[in-house]
């Protein structure tokens, strides 16, 4: 069985080798790092225990590309077996399950372990800016490293038992929400535990996914525990180690059950059903493309009603748990955490429907038969974006919610943005471009790669961010509203470019297909 | 419609980096025919095509569709031109009829219009029973039809068809080559692009073979072999019995280029030689001297995929 697990492990030893992608995202994290040693080393005066700050700033940054980047990679690992239709063959070969799972999920695994582990050595250099010791960053690593050990089987779990790569993330994401966020918003929220009563196994079990939050471990780690009945800082090795191990024992248990074949189906016809009228897809008018798009890109009317229920859960279920442990909420922070909310979810639709655009053709492969319509590329792309927006109208329609129910906040943020404070109508300017910058980064991105896009897009964005706002803060403090101005330029520029670049590589991905 | 040629290419080249996909390419096809594109795997056919589909622009050479330029003209090529690709390029969450009337309603057909040409098209390729099914359900075979109803329903003059028959089973390979000469006598032009020659045999009226990026034959299909042939002419001997006297005997003829045995447990021995300065009757007189135990002596038929292999270098192309 070693020979096999090894053919697969070389082999994405080799791809991993081969990518462009992997030596210039550890050159970035490692730079990254230089950069902000090299920002803090003149604050020994200024601050205390600089090394510290510095050290937890990177740490939470390979935390975010760790879950971002690792749900994309992970999650992958057997539905994109099953979206080619290789994982039959790859069955039909001497490989049992076991070996496929090793093979595909430790090679992942080490591409990680890799990209955490060659930043150690600079890492150390934060024990120069002081507060911070040797131990302090290995533990911080130990953490990390175990995360990934977690997140790793966790969406090979999930990547086994479901068809779809986009299925498998989402399980995946809502597993780890419900791990990670659960807890400690079940903890806020728990009157029993502000309140300081006796608490029974609910309240242990909590405390237990407190404290094996990676998050938390990193804070406690370098700043301590906060007290007041919140766990100390504990190993990360035994829960991520064991709970890894239980998610890839269940992957291994049921690969048998749901990679067992894939069966084409018969043809199937279209069903009347109830409701039919109301869900029934209209015939194409003159905006071909804008139909097709808005009814199997963002699914229609039936994607519109999934949209309102799932934007209800979110707004009315973070909502009522505000108010469970509120002993007042006026009808002004309903409709600003509403709009908070809702703005949330409109932005992650965002960023995926930008991934989607022209990432779903290219998947089908259907570019090559869109650019040779006698219709101009411009035309092309208006009309996509026009079939996308439908997908943002549920999100659109609570923030209207909430700015409906809190107007005098809307007034107040619309008088200070325009009247007061030029220095946060600057701030939200630059952060409004991004509404444009990003879009655009994923939908460009979606036409040069063929998985992780958004999570690659995320990560430049938030790595874009951190720079720009570590510059602020310490290089351009005394003129922060210009250097916003400055960075809302830089971003409408990067945004023409953008746009310019998906212009240019659409017809050559067309012609790729 | 104008007189021109459906297809004008000339000293077409494109190179994808440091690697030549097409080199020097050069020949026309004639409205109303089917015209077969062969060549091994990577010589270039996909990239040809991709340039005549306005995927592609020409890196140098110029490239005319009914005699217009793909370049400057390049709206006025596509209403004109059908091009499926030789991969599945489907919405396979659509069902056949809402995938046609997306292309339809894309090119600017009317409702009514769309009704008619659907029909048309669905009855043609024999999917009518099929409208309401999803394409992700279908056969290979059926999502082929489906392809080639979609080139269709814009009622193009030219149809440019990337390997359509690969990976379907023989039945509906010569199904599909039924539907190709349906659409030859609706008028259509038709070219078709295959690393099989034989398959195209029967259906093309006329052929370009292309080797690593090289035209190396374009006309008639019946010319083939003649243009493989040249000058060097090719006989089989049939014996009662092994003769061995016999394959010096013809070596030693000027003029002879190879004799050889071609298999033994027959007694076949087969002769080439430049009939320029050599007869066949001669050969059979020398054969005859050697008293060689003749039972037949007849002129060697060349096949189409002879022809092939003459023709295309023996070789992996990268």
């Amino acid at each position: 069985m070693i020979r096999p697990i090894f053919a697969l492990f070389i082999r994405s030893l080799r791809e991993d080798n081969r990518a462009k992608f992997t030596p210039i995202a550890r050159a970035t994290l490692v730079l990254v790092i230089l950069f902000f040693i090299a920002m803090n080393q003149r604050d020994f005066a200024r601050r205390p225990a600089p090394g510290l700050q510095v050290f937890f700033l990177v740490m939470v940054i390979n935390l975010f590309g760790l879950v971002i980047g690792g749900i994309t990679a992970f999650c992958s690992a057997i539905t994109e077996e099953k979206e080619d239709d290789t994982l039959g063959l790859l069955r039909m070969t001497n490989l049992s399950p076991v070996a496929i799972l090793l093979g595909k999920g430790t090679s992942r695994l080490v591409s990680g372990m890799l990209l955490l582990i060659s930043q150690v050595p600079f890492s150390l250099l934060c024990v120069t800016l002081g507060g911070v010791s040797a131990a302090h960053i290995l533990k911080g690593y130990e953490v990390l490293l175990s995360t990934l050990f977690l997140l790793c089987n966790l969406g090979l779990l999930m990547s086994v038992i479901s068809r779809k790569t986009g299925v498998a993330v989402a399980l995946t994401v809502f597993t780890g929400t419900v791990l990670y966020v659960g807890a400690p918003m079940a903890y806020v929220a728990s009157y029993e535990f502000r309140s300081g009563q006796p608490t029974g196994p609910m309240h242990d079990a909590i405390t237990y996914l407190i404290a094996n939050n990676p998050m938390y471990q990193l804070a406690t780690l370098v700043y301590g525990s906060p007290g007041g009945g919140f766990p100390a800082y504990q190993s990360p090795l035994l829960f991520h180690g064991i709970a890894g191990t239980v998610c890839f024992l269940l992957a291994w248990a049921l690969f048998g059950r749901f990679c067992s074949g894939t069966a084409e189906s018969a043809p199937r016809k279209k069903k009347a059903t109830a409701g039919a009228k109301l869900l029934r897809i209209p015939r194409p008018g003159t905006r071909a493309m804008v139909w097709k798009d808005f009814w199997f890109l963002t699914g229609g009317r039936r994607g519109l009603i999934a949209r309102f229920i799932g934007y209800s859960v979110l707004v009315f279920g973070m909502l009522s748990l505000v108010l469970y442990n509120s002993n007042y909420v006026d009808s002004e922070d309903v409709g600003e955490m509403i709009m908070s909310f809702a703005g949330m979810g409109l932005g992650v639709e965002l960023v995926l429907s930008s991934a989607r655009i022209f990432g779903l053709e290219r998947k089908w492969l259907t570019l090559s038969s869109l650019i040779t319509m006698p219709i101009s590329l411009g035309r092309i792309a208006r009309h996509k974006v026009l079939g996308m927006l439908g997908s943002l109208i549920p999100g659109l329609c609570f923030v209207a919610m909430g700015a409906a129910i809190a107007p005098d906040s809307v007034r107040e943020l619309i008088y200070h943005i325009a009247e007061n404070q030029r220095n946060q109508a600057t701030l939200f300017l630059y952060m409004g471009t991004h509404l444009l910058a990003v879009p655009l980064l994923t939908c460009w991105l979606s036409l040069k790669m063929r998985r992780g896009t958004v999570a690659a897009a995320l990560s430049i964005g938030v790595l874009w961010n951190v720079i720009f706002g570590v510059l602020a803060d310490e290089v351009f403090r005394s003129s922060q509203e210009g250097w916003f101005m400055f960075g809302t330029f830089l971003l409408v520029v990067v945004s023409l470019l953008l746009a310019r670049g998906i212009a240019r590589t659409l017809p050559l991905a067309a012609a790729a297909d | 419609m104008s007189d021109s040629p459906a297809i004008e290419i000339t000293g077409l080249r494109h190179a994808y980096k440091s690697h030549v996909a097409v080199a020097n390419v050069t020949f026309n096809v004639g409205q109303k025919s089917i015209h077969g594109f062969v060549g091994p795997n990577g010589a270039g056919k996909t990239t040809t095509l991709k340039v005549l589909a306005t995927l592609l622009a020409p890196q140098t050479g110029n490239v005319r569709v009914f005699g217009m330029d793909i370049v400057p003209q390049r709206n006025a090529v596509r209403r004109r031109i059908g091009y499926m690709p030789d991969h599945f390029s489907m919405y396979r969450q659509m069902t056949v009829f809402e995938y046609l009337d997306f292309f339809g309603a894309a090119y600017g057909l009317n409702q009514k219009q769309r009704d008619q040409t659907i029909g048309d098209v669905l009855a043609l390729t024999d999917m009518a029973g099929r409208r309401n099914d999803y394409i992700q359900g279908l056969s290979r075979g059926m999502q082929q039809r489906v392809s080639l109803a979609r080139v269709l329903v814009h009622d193009p003059d030219l149809l440019l068809l990337d390997e359509p028959a690969s990976g379907l089973d023989p039945r509906a390979r010569i199904e599909l080559m039924e539907i190709l000469q349906e659409l030859r006598s609706l008028g259509k032009t038709i070219f078709i692009s295959s690393h099989i020659l034989s398959e195209l045999a029967t259906l093309c009226d006329s052929v370009t073979i292309l080797d690593r990026g090289n035209v190396k034959y374009t006309g008639a299909m019946r010319g083939l072999i003649a243009a493989t042939e040249g000058d060097i002419a090719g006989y089989v001997f049939t014996l009662a019995m092994e003769h061995a006297a016999l394959v010096p005997a013809l070596s030693a003829l000027p003029g002879v280029t190879t004799a050889r045995l071609l298999e033994a447990g027959q007694f076949r021995y087969s002769v080439q030689f430049d009939k320029t300065t050599l007869a066949p009757n001669a050969i059979l007189h020398a054969a005859l001297a050697c008293e060689a135990p003749i039972i037949a002596f007849q002129e060697e038929v060349k096949h189409l995929n002879d022809a092939f292999m003459d023709l295309t270098d023996p070789g992996v192309r990268t």
